[in-house]
């Protein structure tokens, strides 16, 4: 019982001084491309948190999930171009729609286990990616511009200044933060968990595992369009091409399995580092095509290796990661 | 006698092989029932049957008043029929506690759900380890974690699924010890069990399957002087 206090102080000190650095970093950032990452964190942060409930608490490992990202983009882009809508109202109807569909999907998806549903998942978002693409009234392949410069920013979203909208994305994923820990230590949180760890057994204490599994897969779907619905109006652009990749999918379980399954924080932990890990090797690489996505490869291979729990793994009491650190170091000097 | 579950000519194939044929019995509310049987008798796969892991090629069963031959486990778990399994199946990245807690949810809010998972876990004598992981505890301690997360979904009908296999002589006077306890808070036990110095010992009744089929059932003395029981077990061929 102490111990799990202990925690939740660990929790709170760390909730609050991350919001207070956050309150302050951009007196502190005065270049435009830092600024500019750090938004992207945390898009991927609220990516994150969304897809750690069906890939990191119920371990229902989706690789899929860009699929709700560009519907939630979309929803936001054809709102303000043909409706004229506030990306504030049609981002409700991006994530209604996003919790639909995965209703839908989830139905047969969530039949399958293991390597099937991570294929099945895969699949579908290729498939929605012809869609977009071969789809006129969507956009096609030229996809939409919806510059706004008509309504104020606060309607519009689309801020002049790159500040504002970080304070936009800071309050959202904070909510989203103590969203996640709320549901963290609920019913739903350790049915999740009892369902990844095994399913049959989740059965048997009562646990409708197929209900709990597809109202993971919609939380996620409808978090992750909401993401999508906050990076649309930060680009003003959606296109099939950089909104439904396969490795947009991909990245999303990354910044998850980088910062730590199934955790709060990780989720954060994740994107922050991996986006500044990929943004600043393509700048600082910019020179030599390619190179920065071999910097990234090695580091994404370092992290796996040495905190195989996620970078999370570090600020853990008995943090396993740096000890390992040290006695594969021993190790090597001993055979050597 | 009130009977609390009712199984009536139970049959459930794989493909071509007849794990259990035509079997019917009935069990009694608060007396403790002993299934025994050779192995591949098809205890395990009547045991899954009865909780809703898969459902009946043919015939029914009635818990308490209802049919549940078609329902899911999950919801016959709700309706208070708890089971171990005879591998046990633990939440292993979880805490004993936790796994425990998982299954007190099932009739319980949060709050109460923490509460009485404390108790379940002391009432099984697990707690020492209740923060330690499933994974790390001993095959022995993870079948009283099995009848800790039974218990705590309060079950009226427990199945209990060898329980005993692999326990010393000591370890299965407290185990018995346990079932008995359990049985006198008013909860109805179905047991399969291979020791049968345990089942002839604490069983009010006792039902033999052999090759999927009922052979017979009966009181222990009945059941351990009849012929075709010995011959069952020994090996021979009366039928």
């Amino acid at each position: 019982m102490i111990k799990r206090l202990k925690n939740n102080r660990i929790f709170w000190i760390g909730y609050v001084v991350c919001l207070v650095v956050g309150i302050l970093l951009p007196k502190v950032i005065t270049s435009n491309f830092a600024m500019n990452t750090v938004v992207l964190s945390l898009i991927w942060s609220i990516m994150g948190i969304g897809w750690n409930f069906i890939g990191g608490y119920a371990g229902q490992v989706s690789n899929g999930h860009a699929l709700y990202y560009a519907l939630g983009a979309y929803a936001v882009a054809i709102g303000a171009n043909s409706f004229g809508l506030s990306p504030w109202v049609s981002m409700w109807i991006g994530m209604a729609i996003s919790a639909a569909i995965a209703f839908v999907l989830g139905k047969p998806l969530l039949r399958l286990n293991g390597a099937y549903f991570l294929i099945a998942t895969m699949a579908v978002a290729e498939c929605a990616r012809v869609v977009f693409l071969n789809m006129p009234s969507l956009g096609g392949a030229t996809g939409i511009m919806f510059l706004d410069k008509t309504h104020s920013q606060w309607y519009s979203l689309q801020f002049k200044n790159k500040e504002t909208f970080f304070y936009v994305l800071l309050a959202i994923t904070a909510l989203l933060v103590l969203l996640s820990k709320y549901l963290d230590k609920s019913k739903f949180g350790y049915y999740l968990r009892a369902i990844k760890a095994n399913e049959t057994s989740a059965q048997s204490a009562g646990i409708n595992t197929p209900y709990y599994k597809i109202l993971a897969y919609m939380l996620s779907a409808v978090i992750v369009s909401l993401a999508g619905s906050l990076y649309a109006p930060f680009v003003t652009y959606v296109d099939p091409y950089t909104l439904l990749p396969l490795d947009k999918s991909t990245m999303i379980c990354l910044v998850v399995v980088m910062g730590g399954l199934g955790t709060v924080a990780g989720p954060i932990l994740g994107a922050f580092v991996m986006t500044f890990i990929s943004e600043y090797a393509r700048a600082i690489f910019s020179e030599y095509s390619g190179l920065n996505m071999l910097v990234y490869g090695i580091l994404v291979i370092f992290i796996v290796l040495y905190m195989p729990g996620g970078i999370i793994s570090l600020f853990r009491k008995n943090g396993k990661a740096v000890t390992r650190i040290f006695s594969l170091r021993k190790s090597k000097g001993g055979t050597e | 006698m009130d009977t609390i579950l009712q199984i009536k000519n139970a049959t459930k194939r794989f493909g071509g092989l007849v794990a259990n044929q035509d079997v019917s019995f009935d069990v009694e509310r608060h007396k403790i029932v002993g299934i025994v049987g050779p192995n591949g008798a098809g205890k395990t796969t009547l045991f899954n049957s009865i909780s809703g892991a898969h459902s009946l090629t043919s015939g029914s069963i009635i818990f308490d008043g209802t049919d549940i031959t078609k329902k899911k486990s999950f919801d016959i778990c709700k309706m208070g029929m708890g089971r171990t399994f005879q591998i046990p199946q633990s939440l292993n990245e979880m805490t004993v506690w936790e796994n425990v807690l998982v299954a007190s949810l099932c009739r319980h809010k949060m709050a109460d759900a923490k509460v009485r998972a404390e108790e379940v876990v002391e009432e099984v004598g697990l707690k020492e380890f209740s923060n330690s992981l499933a994974l790390n505890l001993t095959v022995l301690q993870k079948k009283r974690l099995e009848i800790a997360r039974a218990m705590a979904t309060e079950p009226k009908l427990l199945l209990l699924d060898e329980t005993m296999a692999g326990l010393s002589g000591v370890e299965r006077q407290e185990a018995t010890e346990l079932i008995r306890e359990i049985n006198q808070k008013g909860i109805t036990i179905l047991m399969i069990e291979h020791v049968m110095e345990i089942v002839m010992n604490v069983s009010d009744k006792v039902v033999v399957l052999n090759s999927g089929k009922l052979l017979m059932e009966g009181t222990p003395s009945e059941v351990a002087s009849n012929e075709e029981v010995i011959s069952a077990y020994l090996g021979g061929a009366t039928w």
